[in-house]
């Protein structure tokens, strides 16, 4: 009777675990992106919604043969203890879920907006960089705030630092980032990772996240700018950063964007690219199809 | 949306006499920006949204009003740096950096893939 929630369980298992390994590991996203982030997200969407089913199963299969059947005669049959547990875990997993989704969006929210008015209380502009608000400090630093009212924020550090040719591929990168709207790419990721934080396969998925994003507006920027000219950039503003306790963690994401750029490997073929989406898509429909199982006696 | 990029303009000109001038009144800060050609009162409320954002502390000499930065703007740049390079978790989702910093081994390495395009 519980054999379909311990499948369901294993099919979880190969999601959060297997597949986030071995999609860390490969190379290909590094050649198209886009389609390792449709199949990251996917990957999220159908684990969340594999853990949930997973517990409602058990909580259901001693009151009928399909989910439809157990979910009409809930009312009318004595479940016992674990089934009731799982119930509770079900419905617990889908409230801290959206809980969390909620509270990190606010807490990101909060932060971007009081960032962005000290922003646009100090910051400069300058006619020959319309996009970028200039804030006069030494270290050099660049950063986007995405969002409905988004800036492109440089320091006086990294105009220093940077040429000019340096400083617009820089430009174009952190806008690739706004116009793309990354930031609701990442939000999910955020939330799934505050909710699991301690599963591997979680935090894999948001280190892929990030560094995919970052590729995708690399992409961007090296259509208007040589691939070098960003690649020096790069360099620069990531070997010139006050490391600042911990904030290496997203060194090795800068190593792999410069060598990319230097030696930029063969975009995946169409044949590849059909495959990926079509992964995707049968990782979505992993949850739909354990609903169809039935539950057996 | 135009009339907000106004006021933050406004908003920003006034702290910019008062960073400049320390403790001003009112009427001090239409005067310096006269050339702007707005109401007294205008540059009033101004100062006051700005008093309300706790930018500036309002005090009472003689019988008007003073206005004082709660903070210098380099004291502004600074919090601002610490917030897009600080290390809170939602940093990630909330600003996007171009680079972070990298360890010297990794800046080698960097290196040398450079000096290999070159």
């Amino acid at each position: 009777m519980l054999w379909e929630a311990a499948a369901l369980g294993l099919v979880l298992l190969v999601l959060a675990v297997v597949v986030p390994d071995r999609l860390a590991r490969a190379t290909w996203p590094r050649r198209a992106p886009a389609y390792a982030l449709l199949l990251w997200q996917s990957l999220g969407l159908a684990g969340g919604l594999l853990a949930v089913e997973a517990a409602a199963t058990v909580a259901l299969a001693p009151a009928g043969r399909t989910h439809a059947a157990a979910l009409r005669s809930l009312g009318s049959v004595s479940l016992p203890w674990w089934s009731i547990a799982a119930g509770l875990l079900a419905v617990g997993l889908v409230v801290r879920l959206l809980s969390v989704l909620l509270a990190s969006t606010a807490r990101t929210l909060r932060a971007r907006r009081r960032n962005r008015v000290l922003v646009d209380l100090v910051a400069t502009r300058n006619p020959l960089l319309a996009k970028a608000y200039l804030v006069d400090h030494d270290v050099p630093l660049a950063y986007c705030l995405p969002g409905l009212r988004p800036r492109v924020v440089l320091s006086r550090g990294a105009l220093d630092l940077l040429r000019e040719d340096e400083v617009r591929a820089v430009l174009a990168h952190e806008t690739a980032h706004v116009d793309q709207r990354h930031d609701l790419v990442v939000l999910p990721f955020v939330a799934l990772g505050a909710t699991f934080p301690r599963l591997a396969g979680v935090r894999l998925a948001r280190q892929q996240v990030a560094l995919l994003i970052e590729m995708l507006a690399d992409d961007r920027a090296v259509r208007r700018y040589p691939r070098a000219v960003l690649a020096r950039a790069l360099y620069k503003v990531g070997a010139a950063q006050v490391p600042a306790g911990g904030l290496g963690a997203g060194g090795d994401g800068v190593l792999l964007r410069a060598q990319r750029l230097v030696t930029p490997p063969a975009s995946l073929g169409g044949v590849s690219r059909t495959a990926v989406v079509l992964v995707a898509g049968l990782v979505l429909a992993l949850p739909m199809l354990g609903l169809l199982l039935p539950l057996a006696a | 949306m135009r009339v907000v990029t106004r006021l933050g303009d406004l908003e920003r000109a006034a702290m910019d006499v008062v960073w400049e001038h320390g403790a001003v009144t009112g009427r001090q800060v239409a005067e310096r920006l006269a050339d702007r050609d707005l109401a007294y009162t205008t540059w009033l409320t101004v100062l006051t949204r700005l008093e309300r954002k706790g930018l500036l502390r309002r005090d009472r000499q003689g019988r008007a009003h003073t206005y004082t930065a709660i903070a210098s703007r380099e004291d502004h740049i600074a919090v601002l740096m610490r917030q897009a390079l600080g290390q809170a978790d939602d940093r990630e989702a909330a600003l996007q950096h171009f680079a972070r910093s990298v360890s010297p081994a990794e800046a080698q390495a960097l290196r040398r893939a450079l000096e290999d395009l070159a």
